[in-house]
Parts: structure tokens; sequence; C-alpha cells
């Protein structure tokens, strides 16, 4: 696998973050007071419920959304517009139907010389592992395969940053399990500053080294909890199920055992 | 051809045969019974052998090349300034206000209301068909290709904001392949609407020759088998141009998941 490491990953600040919706009396205030600062090549998951907020969040840091109040800078640079820079992955893959698997990843090297997006697209479409299937349209693949030729789109312009927004929501358990995984292994030869949205714990704990929990209405961080696990990390494992009991508790009383004693 | 290809093809032709075999066979019956006037309604096999002898004749030929080549030069004309103000209406929020309710006003006459205006600009020629032709179709074709531009989503845009892409790229690679199956639908539309157009041109200002020619000499001479005759082929040439743009509809837009493919 061919890919060069990207250039150094960036400092994400996001400072007060704001953002309210609706107009003419009735607006939702979806962000308030929102602060995280996520250090360079860092694994960001944040987890939270339904209309939390966090994919406004995420799409405030792509340039798809505009905040309202505070500021959000990638290494000082405050962020204005969508980017290259900025890779994102949405929960549809948002694959467009009439372009093969090949032309796809062609869309996104639209800045880069032919021959370099040639042998781009040929590493990309190695490295999750669909060779052979450059000329498949859109609807011949399975969810897994075409969310992994969006993880190809994302990979080959070697973005800085990479902003997930639920991306194997739409996925079955075991493909989810799978993208994981390739996900992981992916990112642990890039290096790039991620930030993922779920509402997966499992997910959440699994893959980032930190999780930071998000409250419904306003959306602002409620909490951090430091995932200081090696990887790769044990699912099934007591310190993985420890980390997992501490965000469970955030979102669900947990019932615990009651213990009768006899003299 | 495999022997499943073979069968498909007889099973679906025999399917589609069905009605026309039943309205053929009260035909016949109906003329050899007499329950209809032999002047009115001819038999089958008088309009068989109209049919025989028309097809020898050379003059049949040249009236339906004529047809066409008048269809063709009308529908070019129709769909392609149709689908360039259609991109431009429906892409452009200026475009649409300068041009939208102009466009609108002129929809709304109907088709043979310009012969009058157009004659008197265009002579009595060929020029005068090919352009009423042209105009009786040309909304058509505008229409979709506005409702297809327009169709594309929200999700396609952020994309293209995402990745960078330059208007013209987002213009010829996102909104017009996404409109495509729109544009066929209007393409599809404008060509109904281009033969019917050249046969009322013909058959109004009966000038040249031409397919409706037939059904013009049919109706002077009170011969109900060459009025028929005109009908079918007028009705053939339809069905093919019909087929024609379905199996052009399905190369350029293979890209489509088969649920929404026309069955064939």
């Amino acid at each position: 696998m061919n890919i060069q490491v990207v250039p150094s990953a960036p400092t994400i600040v996001a400072a007060g973050i704001g953002k309210r919706f609706g107009s003419n009396g009735s607006e939702v205030v979806a962000l308030h007071g929102l602060d995280v600062t996520v250090q360079p090549g860092e694994f960001l998951s944040i987890i939270g419920g339904s209309g939390c907020g966090k994919s406004t969040f995420l799409r405030i840091i792509a340039g798809l959304e505009t905040n309202d109040a505070g500021s959000v800078t990638i290494d000082g640079a405050p962020v204005r517009r969508p980017g290259l820079d900025r890779g994102i992955m949405f929960q549809d893959c948002r694959l467009l139907p009439w372009f093969t698997v090949e032309r796809n990843l062609a869309f996104a090297l639209t800045h880069v010389p032919k021959d370099e997006a040639r042998a781009r697209i040929a590493d990309a479409i190695r490295l999750v592992g669909l060779v052979g299937f450059e000329k498949a349209y859109p609807h011949q693949l399975s969810g897994g395969m075409a969310q992994r030729v969006a993880i190809a789109r994302v990979l080959v312009n070697r973005p800085r940053v990479l902003l997930l927004d639920e991306p194997f929501g739409a996925l079955d358990a075991l493909t989810k399990i799978q993208m994981q995984e390739e996900l992981l292994r992916i990112w642990e030869s890039e290096r790039s500053t991620v930030i993922l949205v779920t509402h997966d714990i499992d997910e959440a704990v699994y893959l980032g080294d930190r999780v930071a929990i998000m409250s419904n209405r306003p959306g602002r961080i409620k909490r951090f909890v430091e995932v200081d696990l090696p990887r790769p990390r044990d699912r099934t494992g007591a310190p993985f199920v420890s980390v997992r009991k501490q965000i469970f508790g955030e979102f669900f009383t947990v019932a615990e055992a009651q213990v009768e004693y006899q003299i | 051809m495999s022997i499943r290809t073979v069968h498909r093809i007889v099973v679906r032709g025999s399917r589609g045969a069905v009605l026309p075999l039943a309205v053929l066979s009260i035909w016949a019956l109906a003329t050899s019974h007499g329950w209809a006037n032999r002047e009115v309604l001819p038999t089958p096999v008088t309009v068989l052998r109209t049919i025989g002898n028309s097809l020898g004749d050379a003059w049949f030929w040249t009236s339906v090349g004529h047809s066409l080549a008048r269809m063709s030069a009308g529908f070019l004309i129709a769909s392609t300034t149709g689908l360039l103000l259609g991109v431009l209406l429906g892409a452009s929020r200026w475009g649409a206000r300068l041009g939208g309710p102009g466009f609108h006003a002129f929809r709304q006459v109907a088709p043979f209301a310009w012969i009058p205006l157009i004659s008197a600009w265009f002579g009595t020629g060929e020029s005068t068909k090919v352009v009423f032709i042209a105009v009786a179709a040309f909304p058509a074709m505008v229409i979709n290709a506005i409702e297809g531009v327009q169709a594309v989503t929200r999700q396609h845009r952020e994309l293209a904001r995402v990745l960078e892409i330059s208007r013209w790229r987002f213009i010829t690679r996102v909104v017009v392949p996404g409109a495509m199956p729109q544009i066929f639908t209007g393409i599809h539309l404008t060509l109904v609407v281009s033969w019917l157009a050249t046969v009322g041109a013909e058959y109004f200002l009966q000038i040249g020759p031409g397919v409706a020619s037939i059904l013009i000499e049919g109706r002077a001479l009170v011969r109900m088998d060459l009025v028929l005759f005109g009908i079918l082929v007028i009705g053939l040439v339809g069905f093919a141009l019909n087929l024609t743009v379905r199996h052009l509809e399905a190369l350029v837009l293979r890209w489509r998941p088969p649920s929404t493919q026309e069955s064939r």
C-alpha cells in the first residue's frame, strides 16, 4: 500500500460555537457554547442522541453551514467555506449514480493532473479492497462496497482533516464492524485529524482516542471521556466495557444489581 | 441470439399481438356480415390489397421520406433550442425571472394558432412546416429540461462544494447527467409532438408530398381503405420512433438501477 502520509495534521479549535435555525419567532437553538479542541492527529468521536446538533457541528467545521456565534479555526485559520483540505463522508455515501467507481473517484481529483490522478485512484481502490470493481456503477454495489468507494473518494485527496458524519449508520451490524476496522487501518497509516459523529456508543469507543458526549437542546459538549486503550481494542474486554459503561451511563440509567445481605 | 432471448421475444410479441388480432377479427366479422356500410368500413382484405399496392409504389416511399425529413428537421430544432432554454431557465435564477413569464405565455398559445403568422413570415414552402413543427414541439422539451435540471439534489450540490468543483463541471457532470432521465422524457414527448405536428401541418397546409397526402387522397376519393392505410402508416412510424428512443434511452441511462428502467 503506497498512500503517502498526509502533510502534518492540524489542530482544530472550536470556541463558543452557537447556531440557530428558523426565524420569525420560532427558532431552534441547535448549538450553544460548544467548545472543543482537537489535537493534531487525534481521533475524536462525538456521540449524542438524534437532534442534538452533532451533525450540525460537523457541517460547520466542513464549511457547509455557518455558525452564528463563536469561531472555528484549523491551525489558526478560520473556516469560511467547504474545501478539499477537509474530507467529509456522509451517511448516504453520495456517489454519483451515472459515474462508474473509477469516475466517481476521478471526480474528486479535478485539480490534479491526469497521470497523478490515475495513480491515486488505483492506489485508493487497492486500499479499500475494491480491485476489479473500477467499472461498476453504484447501483451494482452493496451498501458496504459503496461506503468503501466513499472512503476511497475521501482519501484520494489526502485531506489533513477527516470529518465523518455517521458514515456507517446505513449498514448492517456486521458490515459496520468490518468497515470500522477498515477505517482504523487506513487512518493509522494516514494520521489525519479525525472527527467522527455517531450515535453508536460501541463505534465511538472502538475508534476514538477521546469521546465527546453531546447534550441535547442546546447542543454542547457535556463531558469528555478518554479512551486510553491500545489498539487494536477488544470490544468484549473489561477495560473497553468499563469505558463504554461510563458513556452509557450518561444516556441511560444503569440498573445496579441489588445485593441482599443476610446476617 | 440465445434460445432464451428468442423465447422472450416470442412471448412478448404474442402478448402484444393479442389486442390487434382481436380487433382484426372483429373487423373481419363486421365486414363479412355486413354490420357496417362497405363504403364506410372496407374489408380487411381490401385494405391489405391497398397496402400491397402502395408498398410497391415509389411515390409512397418518397412521401414517407419527405414526412420523416420534415419531422426530423423540426424535431432537431425543437429539441436543441428547447434543451438550451430549459437548462438556462432551470439552472439560473435570473434566467428564470427574465425568460420564464415569456415562455409560459408563449406556451399557452395553441400551436395551430401560429400557422397564419408562420406562413406569412416563411411563405408557402417547406420552412413553414418545419417551423410549425418546431414551435409545436419545443415547449415539451423546455418543460422537461427545466424539471430535470431543478431535480439536482441538495446532497449533490453539497458534494460539489466539498470537492471544489467548478461551476462548469458542476453543470456538465452533475446537473445534466442527473437531469438525463427527465430530458429523455422530454425527447420522447418532443418526438411524439413533432410527428403529430408533421402530420397536422401536412394535412392542414396541404403542400408537398407527405404521409398525410394518403389521408387527403383517401378522403377526396371517398376511399376509406386509403384512409385506414394512412392511419396505419402514421401509427407504425410513431411506434418505430418510440422504439428507437427507448433503445437509445436504455443505452445512455444504463447507470440506472433496474427497478426504474422500463420493462421491454
